[in-house]
């Protein structure tokens, strides 16, 4: 059967450039708003969050802290990491998979039902909480997440590796 | 279309499913979620996210994105059943209901520490103007 259609040399690994980098810039930009919304009493949790290559990856929450006990009641809090996304491997490595691997972390976001860290305590004391109520729930589904995708992509059409696609040889193909 | 307005419209559907199943409606910021094992009762609250307009505080409200919880507290030993009706009955509901952008779960799960089989969904929402 006769091929119908332009050929466009390159044009394959330029879509694939771009999503990869689109990909990678909302991965990160996500991670950094998810570490400024959510809590940071000692700032273990906010520099969990980790990324992953690959879509719908398991990603347990085993860590421990590293704080006793009386250590959290009065901790100086961690500065904010950057968390960085790694680079895709092959062409069948697409997507991401964000999560923290603190194994306190349902408590964290809010997912613990009767909400163990915004309750009040049995004293009656009110929680020193650095994250509203519902800040998770809130983020992925009240519209914060929807604006963070077009913002990357919006960022990532102004990468360099990305503008001015020529086609032609893989040397000369980005400007 | 004001806050509570939005609230009202969101609450009254789950409401009506809690009177159908004789689940006890508990609002937001009225009792503590704790009491006797053997009841069920629901929890409803909205949040809001991100807004696409300058008028958060006042205004003709446009565009509001939100989140709506509702979370089920059943006694363990008879089953998921019973929850798992009353969700039915809350997203069959939802589904009528202008401004539902995403639904997630709804979640079953027994708690370790606390007597209750608990449920949880989650509506996304963009709330319309037109809002009645």
């Amino acid at each position: 059967m006769a091929k119908t259609g332009f050929k466009l040399p390159g044009f394959t690994s330029y879509v694939e450039r771009v999503k990869n980098v689109t990909a990678k810039e909302a991965a990160e930009l996500i991670v950094s708003e998810l570490q400024d919304d959510g809590p940071a009493w000692t700032g273990e949790f906010r520099n969990n969050w980790v990324i992953v290559t690959g879509t719908g990856k398991r990603i347990p929450a085993t860590k421990e802290t590293s704080y006793k006990k009386l250590e959290r009641l009065n901790p100086r809090l961690e500065p904010k990491e950057t968390i960085t996304a790694p680079k895709f491997k092959g062409r069948k490595d697409n997507g991401y998979t964000i999560g923290n691997v603190m194994a306190y972390r349902d408590i964290a976001l809010d997912l613990d039902p009767g909400g163990w860290r915004t309750a009040p305590s049995e004293s009656g004391k009110p929680k020193e909480n650095t994250a509203p109520k519902d800040w998770y729930l809130t983020f992925v589904q009240g519209g914060k997440m929807r604006q963070i995708l077009e913002a990357a992509t919006l960022k990532a059409t102004k990468d360099p590796t990305i503008r001015g696609f020529k086609g032609g040889s893989r040397s000369t193909r980005f400007s | 279309m004001n806050l509570q307005d939005i609230r009202k419209y969101y609450e009254y559907p789950v409401i009506d499913c809690c009177n159908l199943g004789g689940v006890e409606f508990r609002a937001e910021n009225t009792l503590e979620p704790g009491g006797d094992a053997i009841h069920k009762f629901c929890l409803a609250r909205l949040q809001f996210g991100e807004m696409a307009e300058q008028t958060v505080a006042c205004g003709p409200l446009s565009n509001k994105r939100g989140v709506f919880i509702v979370e089920y507290y059943g006694p363990k030993g008879i089953g998921p059943a019973d929850a798992q009706d009353f969700m039915e009955c809350v997203i069959c509901k939802f589904h009528e209901l202008k401004g539902i952008i995403s639904i997630s779960g709804p979640d079953f799960t027994a708690l370790d520490n606390r007597p209750y089989f608990f449920s949880r969904v989650t509506f996304g929402l963009q709330i319309p103007q037109d809002l009645d």
